[in-house]
């Protein structure tokens, strides 16, 4: 199973393969510590249980709530979501009696419609349970190297990881786990190591802070519950937002004559319980977020979907757009902030390009084209015509200036650029990896050593280039994480982390999904020809 | 597919008959009509400029291109901005002699384009309607106003076109370009899992105030009392904006434009329903 995600936390380099993150010592032979893995842990509680909570409210919405079912609701408080787990099959069984009951009851109650109303329910759960366990999408580390932040896409989760040692072992501790209210895509952390941003895929952007305060967190589900059920008791009225003078067909008449037979809505309450500000947001997905600082002022630079890159003040003014950085013709998807040139951007996406910006003026000073790049050095042959997509964008600092690594998705390819002091990419170096390319991360330099490393994650299940062709069963599979030495130029890979444990592989969709899922970003074309043809029909 | 055959056969002769450019006819607005509702989330099939240097605004504003002398002797000024534009891939076109400065988001048909374009001769108007059907419309009734009132010169200032605003404002408006937004009766999106899609929100609000320059004024006017508060609530709860008074909302000319003009505005009187007003002016940003 390769690693999507590395990141450095000091000595140790934290990876994420699936749903586990595993810690290797890169100070000792980059041995292997510890992992920490999903399933084993508890399962997040706040924000999935109220899910779970409106799915049976909504299948016994009509009526006000008999206080059987709130027994029963309370009664299903401890356990949290209902997620498909295969390998410890205890658990979930045992949620899935106490379920039951009340599908029952809805079932008697009011027929049909509500069994309806449940397997809508199950089968959004099982299509937002992709894979068995949640899979870490995002890592993070704090500036001062104290904490991890891992996303999981599935089940929306921000999840703070402490380092402990633990009988002589280092390992991660989970001190909190946060739903977030949409799926995070991206983060960024505070250089004071005290706030989490949290850029997710329905454009908005969050502030949260790395350690939930003790007021807000400490409710408990049950009080949460409580509250809950009282104010559902209190039987807010529903208003219809339309009134006579609003609507004007008959069909919208009918409409309101029925919303206004229904006296009382089930109280949705789908807000986190725990601390966390909206700070901006885009009307699309958003890709990347990196938090900049300059001649003593804080941004919040946000890449989307569509094409844009937003330059917003920090924190307490993000509400004010300073400018964009417009230019790319497709979704960006990563960018760097060079730590040495912390005024320059460099950003990628799917059009084959990248940009180098004067973020702060939204001024694009050069760019360079990545698929000619890749076809100049290669001859022209072998190299697929197709579209590409940056997947990572990186920066080192050589002795001869500042570097550029590029990765693309699915592809086994590296591209070094010089980052000349005219803002111009030139390339240095392609090096070619016996498979995809799926993460990087820089290492420290050594004392002895004159060039920097980096320790690079290969997907060795796809042939190179490829998302869905695998390598023959048998063949001896490469291995997942190699560390690159740039000292006198790219050389061979110096040394191979162990590898940890030979876990089996989740089928191949899911993997691909996991892997390889920057180019579901690109736009279809044509879909939008049947729109055309949306005609009224009066 | 929507409609029977004859329905789009006719469409399509009615608006084959128009093509030419000359008819003086105001269109018909039964061959234009459209669902009323679009997903703001969808990608479309939009034509949209990378950046606002990248529009040509020229064949939209015909009559005020700027009359170019560069031609005759070309600067190095000139020639250097020649050469950032091949490198940038856009064709060089004539410019305008002065930018868009008034937008009308959600326009429709285009009765307060229409209606607003004689009373502000020195500002030019732009209509952003995200439905195909109606943009085609709008535009076609500015032409035909426009050879109508050729003498006077009228109607030159406005222009419409296709555009997603929520998605991509900031392609075709700079900084501080703007100085008047009009969202005329935005589809309300009961639904609170819809209010996402709502023409106005907190964190929306920031584009706009990012096209808008200190000082200028979004208009809003709804029928849907809901909606209204919660344009309200997200205005004044936004930071680069502050509700206009009263007396001054009322002595502002293009209020009663708003609500006697605009297609919408007009149905709601003949419903005898309620109509919402609210401005909001635009303030300085804050030192930092």
């Amino acid at each position: 199973m390769p690693y999507q995600c590395l990141e450095r936390c000091g000595k140790l380099l934290v990876a994420a393969r699936d749903s586990n993150i595993d810690l290797f010592n890169l100070e000792n032979d980059n041995a292997f510590l510890s992992t920490w893995s999903c399933n084993s842990s508890q399962q997040p509680q706040n924000g999935k249980i109220e899910l779970k909570k409106d799915g049976s409210k909504v299948a016994t919405n009509e009526s006000q709530l008999s206080s059987v079912e709130v027994q029963l609701e309370e009664a299903l408080t401890p356990p949290a979501k209902r997620r498909k787990l295969s390998v410890d099959a205890g658990k979930p069984e045992t949620e899935e009696a106490t379920t039951e009951p009340i599908q029952e009851l809805g079932a008697t109650e009011n027929g049909v419609k509500k069994q309806k109303k449940q397997k809508q329910n199950n089968r959004s759960n099982a299509i937002s349970t992709g894979l068995e366990a949640p899979a870490i999408i995002a890592l993070a580390v704090t500036k001062d190297e104290q904490h991890v932040i891992a996303i999981t896409g599935e089940d929306k989760c921000i999840r703070v990881f402490e380092i402990i040692e633990k009988d002589g072992i280092l390992c991660l501790n989970l001190l909190s786990e946060r739903i977030m209210p949409k799926r995070p895509s991206s983060m960024a952390i505070t250089p004071d190591s005290k706030t989490i941003f949290s850029a997710d895929k329905f454009g908005d952007v969050y502030s949260l802070p790395l350690i939930p305060s003790l007021t807000t967190s400490t409710e408990t589900p049950e009080q949460n519950q409580a509250s809950r059920s009282s104010s559902a008791a209190a039987e807010r009225t529903f208003q219809p937002s339309a009134n006579e003078f609003t609507i004007h067909s008959q069909r919208n008449r009918i409409a309101l004559e029925n919303q206004k037979k229904q006296t009382n809505t089930p109280a949705k309450d789908t807000t986190p319980t725990f601390e966390h500000t909206l700070l901006l947001g885009h009307v699309s997905l958003l890709t990347d977020i990196k938090l900049a600082s300059l001649n003593g002022r804080n941004y919040i630079i946000t890449a989307d979907r569509d094409e844009h890159i937003r330059v917003s003040r920090g924190i307490p003014q993000a509400h004010i757009i300073e400018g964009f950085c417009l230019g790319h013709k497709e979704f960006v998807t990563r960018m760097c902030i060079p730590e040495s040139r912390p005024e320059i951007l460099v950003s990628g996406g799917g059009d084959n390009r990248l940009l180098v910006w004067n973020w702060e003026a939204g001024k694009c000073l050069s760019e360079v084209d990545l698929g000619a790049t890749l076809r100049l050095a290669m001859g022209g042959d072998g190299v697929r015509e197709s579209k590409m997509s940056v997947s990572g964008i990186y920066h080192i600092r050589q002795a001869g200036g500042d570097m550029i690594l590029v990765a693309c998705e699915a592809l086994p390819v590296l591209f070094l650029f010089n980052l000349n002091p005219q803002n111009t990419l030139t390339i240095s170096n392609i090096s070619h990896f016996p498979g995809n390319i799926l993460s990087l991360n820089v290492l420290p330099t050594q004392p002895k050593a004159q060039g920097s490393r980096v320790v690079i994650s290969i997907d060795n299940i796809h042939k190179p280039s490829s998302t869905t062709e695998t390598h023959p069963p048998g063949t001896p599979k490469a291995f997942p994480l190699v560390i690159y030495d740039f000292e006198n130029g790219p050389s061979q890979e110096v040394v191979k982390t162990d590898q940890v444990v030979n876990v089996e592989v989740p089928d191949a969709g899911n993997l691909k999904k996991l892997l390889y899922s920057l180019e579901n970003l690109r736009k279809k074309g044509g879909e939008g020809k049947a729109d055309g043809a949306e005609v009224e029909d009066s | 597919m929507a409609g029977p055959p004859n329905k789009k056969q006719k469409r399509e002769q009615y608006k084959n008959s128009r093509e030419g450019g000359s008819t003086t006819e105001l269109p018909k607005k039964k061959f234009y009509r459209q669902r009323a509702h679009a997903n703001v989330f969808s990608d479309h099939d939009l034509v949209y400029p990378i950046s606002p240097a990248h529009m040509n605004w020229a064949s939209y504003y015909p009559a005020y291109i700027k009359p170019s002398d560069s031609k005759a002797n070309p600067s190095t000024d000139n020639l250097a901005e020649d050469l950032r534009n091949q490198h940038l891939g856009r064709a060089a076109f004539p410019q305008l002699a002065q930018d868009v400065e008034v937008a009308d988001i959600g326009c429709g048909f285009g009765g307060l384009l229409v209606a607003l374009a004689p009373r502000l001769p020195n500002s030019l108007l732009l209509g952003m309607e995200i439905r195909t059907q109606v943009t085609e419309y709008v535009q076609e009734r500015i032409k035909a106003l426009r050879i109508q009132k050729s003498t006077e010169g009228l109607y030159r200032n406005a222009a419409c076109l296709r555009a997603n605003s929520m998605k991509f404002l900031p392609n075709f408006f700079k900084k501080a370009q703007l100085s008047k937004i009009f969202l005329c009766f935005p589809d309300p999106h009961f639904k609170a899992r819809k209010h996402k899609a709502r023409i106005v929100s907190t964190t929306l609000n920031s584009e706009y105030a990012y096209v808008v320059r200190p000082g200028g004024i979004v208009y809003t006017i709804t029928d849907v009392e809901d909606l209204h508060l919660w344009m309200v609530g997200h205005f004044v709860k936004h930071l680069s904006f502050e509700r206009v008074s009263e007396t001054e909302q009322e002595a502002d000319e293009c209020v009663g434009v708003m609500r006697t003009e605009t297609e919408e505005g007009q149905k709601v009187t003949r419903n005898n329903g309620q109509k919402f007003v609210a401005l909001f002016r635009r303030l300085e940003d804050p030192p930092w």
